[in-house]
């Protein structure tokens, strides 16, 4: 087997073996990422953003979404299938969808990812059956997901994604540098100046803190740091929409919050394609995303291009 | 027996057993009149205790061979761990306390460690003997529960516990010492001088004494005469702890590491200049951060995993309740020092013996790839059982949620929403949005042919549409190309006219009238001889002959 192809596997393994046990601690899905190969951090991340599984850092678990079916923007004879996919589930799909009748093709397999997370699952059907469809094969139908998911998108602003707190200086930390947002260990900026702090507490390996005006702010959701802080004039913007080829383009060192990653992965049931254009420096091209849900993301991280 | 401060080894009457008897030593020899004949009658005793009484009042270790003290070294041979075995435990349960707090047999783990061949000849020979298992067992127990921490020292002396905590600002290391076992101020010496120690305070050490930790332990004296190892030589690694970055000798989570060392090959390492942690350090020292456990040589470990003594199953992709997922099964591996047998029982209740468990060498039970439940004998001696099972539990889908809208739930990501927190707002699941009121969703029109439409809308306006072309990506993940493609605004489009040279055709989408514009007649016109389609057969030939027809008669009009 190819490196490609075991590593393709193993990502949907993880998927079925989530999907199997459908919920537990953090503890058992590293363990279970650690027996495929994966790095459990990236993989948590990974099937958030493909709407997989959800995980609460806080507490330490993580526990699958419901199964649904989803339109594609652009792609009106197809629908991502999303959430949980237990063992068997496209072999029961194809079997439901011969028994009653539907014009509906449910793919043999899913397509693969490169090797970076557990493949889409693509399901032809005509949007007028697919509700019917879903409503026989108990599992939810949610159109234009990814459309509504972006509605409901947190905006970049101290108030809404960050909360005050006071940072423990037992242990250690050091600065973020505001253009490739690097950590910084071997930073002399003053303890406490404006900017993107790394910490590393007792529970967690990384935690970001934004010093603003003399207050300190927790950032829960650390992917928020990068649109929230000050940078220096004549950087490059963080994220840019090219629609002529429906690409979402975001510098690699500033990924997408969590929910933003959804709403755009939403769009194609694609990962995003790593895209290297300097030593240490990358894009993520996000395809398929339609205009709406770009505008919705970049006005959300008050990205201005 | 050990020596100690005051005594050699040797000093067996008149330093320890008269004392102990509460006599006066006696001129002439043996010291306590009478010691010799009463070792003669070991031999008696000892048949006694394992003959008569079956073992339940304990055994006698007499000695194989005469020992070379006759008389002294038979009483002595009964004590299962010396004062120099018992010292050497500290080390033992330094680094075997997570197994030891997890209730792993302490015998087994005793007879596997490392340091097995520093205790005393009979002690190793008590420890391979089934019948003392159970008093040693009682006994190193009994003293693990007494240790208090210490350790001793290569040259025999006594070292109090201590915790060593990193500090790192930015440009700032510190390190800072605390004794638990410390009941007063003290002045400690150190190699760079006086070190006041206070009891439950930290005491941030002066980072100049790293210059002596390159050469080896830092250690700082005590009044009393015992010390505190300050620093453990040249590599000190620093993992999360209750304190912060504490002193380890592995680590012990799945995050990273700091490494402070001033051993070259270490810090001669690619780490990548902005890991490399800006401060004041002694020429030579390197402080880097979050440096992976896995990427040091002989990377340290912990201890076994909590389970069954002896071996253990590791891996697989454990399903909640304990079962394994079928195909994913877990691995054998325990703590022997030699290949040990590993039989296997399946579902249909067959033992077979399906090879070696090598030493180091976890082995993946492939054997057991079925649903079923399994148990796997390991060495004759340990048995293991696990379930595989196709289908989980399948508990808690959906139970994690985002509140995007919700002040308190937004920060927490995903979560249990909790009622206590009120109306939570919309919430995303996945892709499965609720609460939210989304406009209504109405299927596309959509359309297969690879050629131009021309699509007549009930206003009388005609827009031609081109295919789909495919996009690159789903070319590159191999979806077949000719899938439908939408019409624009489909809700108002009547005629569906495929331009194709080979089969022109119309399609009635919707049973309606279309204004009479002339674009709308032109193309008509054009495909008044083509095939009408009726999806939903309502008369859409009749229909598209009358629009055909007027589009002929106004054709031939004349124009005015």
């Amino acid at each position: 087997m190819s490196d490609l192809r075991a590593a393709q596997q193993a990502w949907n393994n993880l998927l079925l073996w989530c999907s199997e046990a459908g919920s537990g601690a953090w503890k058992s899905f590293s363990a279970a990422c650690a027996y495929l190969g994966l790095p459990a951090g990236r993989a948590s991340r990974v099937l958030s953003q493909l709407a997989h599984v959800e995980f609460d850092r806080r507490v330490g678990r993580y526990a699958c979404a419901p199964t649904a079916l989803t339109t594609i923007p652009g792609m009106p004879g197809r629908l991502l299938l999303t959430g949980a996919r237990p063992g068997g589930m496209l072999d029961d799909l194809r079997r439901i969808a011969e028994l009653q009748g539907f014009d509906v093709d449910v793919a043999a397999e899913p397509f693969h990812q490169f090797g970076n997370g557990p493949g889409t699952a693509l399901v032809d059907a005509d949007g007028h059956a697919a509700q019917a469809f879903a409503d026989a094969a108990g599992i939810e139908f949610i159109p234009d997901a990814h459309r509504r998911l972006a509605a409901l998108l947190p905006p970049a602003e101290l108030g809404a994604v960050a909360a005050p707190a006071a940072p423990d200086d037992r242990f250690p930390h050091c600065p973020v540098e505001p253009e490739g947002f690097r950590e910084r260990w071997d930073s002399t900026r003053p303890e406490g100046s404006d900017g993107l702090w790394r910490w590393r507490t007792w529970d967690r390996s990384r935690v970001l803190y934004l010093r603003r005006d003399a207050h300190w702010w927790h950032l829960p959701v650390a992917e928020y740091g990068p649109y929230l802080v000050e940078r220096p004039q004549g950087c490059e913007p963080l994220a840019r929409y090219e629609g002529a080829h429906r690409l979402l383009i975001v510098e690699g060192t500033a990924p997408l919050p969590p929910l933003h990653a959804r709403a755009a992965c939403l769009c194609s049931g694609r990962l995003p394609l790593r895209q290297p254009y300097a030593p240490g420096h990358w894009e993520e091209h996000y395809v398929n995303v339609d205009r709406d849900t770009a505008a919705a993301i970049l006005t959300t991280l008050k990205v201005t291009t | 027996m050990d020596r100690d401060a005051r005594f050699s080894t040797r000093a067996y009457y008149n330093a320890r057993l008269c004392p102990l008897l509460g006599i006066e030593p006696q001129s002439g020899w043996p010291p306590v009149h009478g010691f010799d004949a009463l070792v003669d009658l070991f031999d008696d005793l000892a048949a006694w205790l394992a003959e008569d009484e079956g073992g339940q009042r304990g055994l006698l270790a007499l000695p194989d061979e005469i020992p070379a003290q006759r008389v002294v070294g038979v009483p002595v041979s009964q004590t299962l761990l010396r004062g120099r075995d018992r010292a050497l435990l500290g080390s033992f349960f330094d680094e075997r306390r997570s197994a030891l707090d997890a209730g792993h047999d302490p015998l087994r783990l005793l007879r596997s460690w490392a340091g097995r061949g520093r205790l005393t000849g009979p002690a190793n020979a008590q420890l391979d003997k089934p019948d003392f298992a159970a008093s040693l067992r009682g006994a190193i127990a009994a003293a693990f529960a007494a240790w208090d921490g210490s350790l001793v020292d290569e040259d025999g002396s006594r070292a109090l516990p201590c915790r060593l905590r990193l500090g790192v600002g930015a440009g700032r290391v510190t390190l800072n010492l605390t004794v638990p076992a410390l009941a007063a101020s003290v002045s400690a010496q150190s190699p760079g001088g006086p070190v006041d120690l206070r009891p439950g305070a930290e005491t941030t050490l002066d980072l100049r004494l790293l210059d002596h930790a390159s050469r080896g332990p830092v250690y700082l004296g005590l009044p009393d005469r015992t010390r505190v190892r300050a620093l453990p030589g040249p590599t000190m690694m620093f993992d999360v702890g209750d304190a912060g970055m504490e002193l380890t000798a592995a680590p012990t989570g799945d995050g990273s590491v700091w490494l402070l060392t001033c051993d070259r090959s270490l810090a001669a390492n690619d780490w990548g200049v902005e890991r490399l942690v800006a401060a004041d350090l002694p020429a030579g020292w390197r402080l880097i951060a979050d440096v992976d456990p896995d990427a040091l040589p002989n990377r340290p470990t912990v201890a076994p995993p909590p389970g069954v003594a002896g071996a253990w199953l590791q891996g697989g992709l454990a399903l909640n309740d304990g079962a394994f997922l079928a195909g994913h099964p877990p691995a054998v591996d325990g703590d022997w020092e030699e290949p040990v047998t590993i039989t296997l029982t399946g579902p249909e209740s067959r033992d077979r013996q399906i090879g070696y468990l090598e030493p180091g060498e976890p082995r993946t039970l492939h054997e057991t790839g079925g649903v079923g439940s399994w148990a796997i004998i390991v060495g004759d001696e340990y048995e293991l059982t696990f379930e595989s099972v196709a289908r989980g539990l399948r508990e808690g889908v959906g139970a994690l949620r985002h509140a995007p809208s919700h002040p308190a739930l937004r920060l927490a990501g995903a979560c249990a929403v909790d009622p206590a927190f009120g109306d939570a707002g919309p919430t995303i699941c996945g892709a499965v949005i609720e609460g939210d009121r989304p406009e209504p969703w109405r299927p596309p029109l959509t359309v297969r042919a690879n050629a131009t439409v021309r699509v007549i809308y009930r206003d009388g306006t005609v827009r031609a549409c081109a295919p789909h072309q495919q996009p690159a990506w789903s070319r590159q993940i191999g979806l077949p190309a000719g899938e439908p493609w939408e019409i624009p605004d489909g809700a108002d489009a009547v005629w569906l006219c495929v331009d194709s040279r080979s089969h022109p055709r119309v399609v009635a989408v919707a049973d309606a009238q279309v204004v009479d514009t002339d674009e709308a007649l032109d193309v008509a016109d054009r495909f008044a001889d083509a095939l009408v389609i009726d999806r939903d057969g309502l008369g859409a030939a009749v229909r598209w002959a009358k629009l055909v027809k007027l589009a002929r008669d106004t054709e031939e009009a004349p124009v005015e």
